[in-house]
């Protein structure tokens, strides 16, 4: 037993009298001994690295706080990967058609679309120009079959078979092309008037006066090199009159000759 | 801090008999500042043992920084002894708990009666910073590495506990007097 150490404050202090003459009694003898043996012959705290770490010894919990923050961040991981994996599969199907054509279309109505009258005899091309390619579902005349065949591989080709000429139409289910939604007024004006012939709803094209908004479009870019080239060599003599190469070129009129059909389409 | 105490507490890292050595230096000032604080003897003895034993384990972890080893025990037993004051307050919120008859169980620890009635109707702080200063013996600067506060604040500390024990004395014998 080690007394209170002797301090001058403190004897002068009837407090400390006080608490001399009433200090708590000494705890008994044979809890003394018998803790003071426990604690001599305790055994070492077991459990290796367990216990290093935490884990008290007997504890029924095995795991000490390294191993439960291991599982913890094991389990979060899981968890993440989860969810993420979960987004990335309905963030599929529920994102935005970036082209005007969504993955979740019937695949029954892309050859629809793309053989329509207007997409035939080589006209549709040309007309693509102001033809948007978000709007590629009722793009007029020939012009959204751009867009479709870049957004989706898999489409069939027949949207761009039918350039040669145009006298091949392709067999359109003419069903489809009536059913499709009614185009917005303002866009194709705005964007590109159609040249669609075939398409009676869309005859806007015909009255275009401006052929030269065809070269915008990637499709419509062969044909005015395949013009202008042409008077530059067949008529040698442009000093006359700069007016005069038309008419021979017009009547000269290479169309059928040249693959592409979007000049015959323009003219016709 | 003697050299001798520094000298047993290294020993008593890896040397058991070096601790039963500390053990019997300093047992009964920690238990009776256990028992002054929870007044109750099988609680204060229990409290006593877990003492001991983290002590035992965290000796290891011990630093020798001039304080006497004593304060070290002495901060356990108040950790200890806190806990289990959070328990008590916890255990009064629920209806008919163990607390319910501790008062008829619980075992006078002292002759003093005022003393302890009087201590007893002190905040938890004001009995802290009087059982080590009285009971234990510190010294202020002791106690401050104790309660891990500044040696200011405990004469600060201190000086309003010792008052107001003062006030419930003299109410206590003004009581008793008229009886």
């Amino acid at each position: 037993m080690q007394p209170p150490r002797p301090d001058a404050a403190r004897a002068a202090d009837p407090l400390a009298e006080r608490f001399a003459a009433g200090a708590a009694p000494d705890a008994r003898p044979e809890f003394r001994a018998d803790l003071r043996s426990a604690l001599l012959t305790r055994p070492p705290a077991a459990g290796g690295a367990w216990a290093r770490l935490g884990a008290r010894p007997g504890s029924r919990l095995a795991f000490g706080p390294a191993a439960t923050v291991g599982l913890i961040l094991l389990a979060g991981t899981a968890l993440a990967a989860v969810l993420i994996g979960g987004a990335g599969i309905w963030g599929r199907d529920s994102r935005p058609d970036p082209g005007g054509i969504s993955p979740t279309m019937p695949r029954s109505a892309e050859p629809a679309r793309s053989d329509r009258p207007g997409a035939d005899a080589g006209s549709g091309r040309p007309a693509s120009s102001g033809a948007s390619a978000g709007l590629g579902d009722r793009a007029p005349g020939g012009a959204e079959p751009v867009a479709p065949a870049a957004a989706s591989p898999t489409l069939p080709s027949p949207t761009r078979a039918p350039v040669a000429g145009g006298a091949t139409p392709p067999v359109a289910p003419e069903g489809a092309l009536p059913q499709a939604p009614a185009p917005i007024p303002a866009l194709p004006t705005a964007a590109a008037p159609p040249s669609n012939p075939g398409t009676g709803e869309r005859g806007a094209g015909r009255e275009d006066p401006e052929p030269s908004a065809t070269p915008e479009s990637p499709s419509a870019t062969p044909p005015p090199p395949a013009d202008t080239p042409i008077p530059a060599t067949e008529t040698p003599a442009p000093t006359s009159t700069p007016l005069q190469p038309t008419p021979p070129f017009a009547t000269v009129t290479p169309v059928p000759e040249t693959p592409t059909a979007s000049a015959a389409g323009d003219r016709r | 801090m003697s050299y001798d105490e520094d000298w047993l507490v290294e020993a008593a890292r890896t040397d058991r008999q070096a601790f039963g050595m500390l053990y019997d230096r300093h047992f009964d000032a920690v238990y009776r500042y256990i028992a002054r604080r929870v007044g109750d003897r099988a609680t204060a003895e229990d409290i006593a043992a877990a003492v001991w034993e983290r002590a035992l384990i965290a000796i290891e972890r011990y630093e020798v920084r001039g304080v006497p080893f004593i304060a070290w025990l002495y901060r356990i037993a108040g950790n200890l002894v806190s806990n289990h004051h959070r328990r008590q307050r916890l255990w009064r919120m629920v209806p008919f708990g163990p607390h319910q008859a501790a008062p008829q169980r619980r075992a006078r620890l002292d002759d003093a009666a005022d003393l302890h009635d009087a201590l007893a109707g002190l905040s938890r702080s004001d009995q802290e910073v009087l059982a080590l200063f009285y009971e234990a013996g510190l010294t202020p600067p002791e106690i401050a590495d104790v309660l891990n506060c500044t040696p200011a604040a405990v004469h600060k500390r201190l000086h309003r506990a010792r008052s107001r024990l003062k006030q419930r004395l003299e109410g206590e014998s003004r009581a008793t007097a008229s009886a």
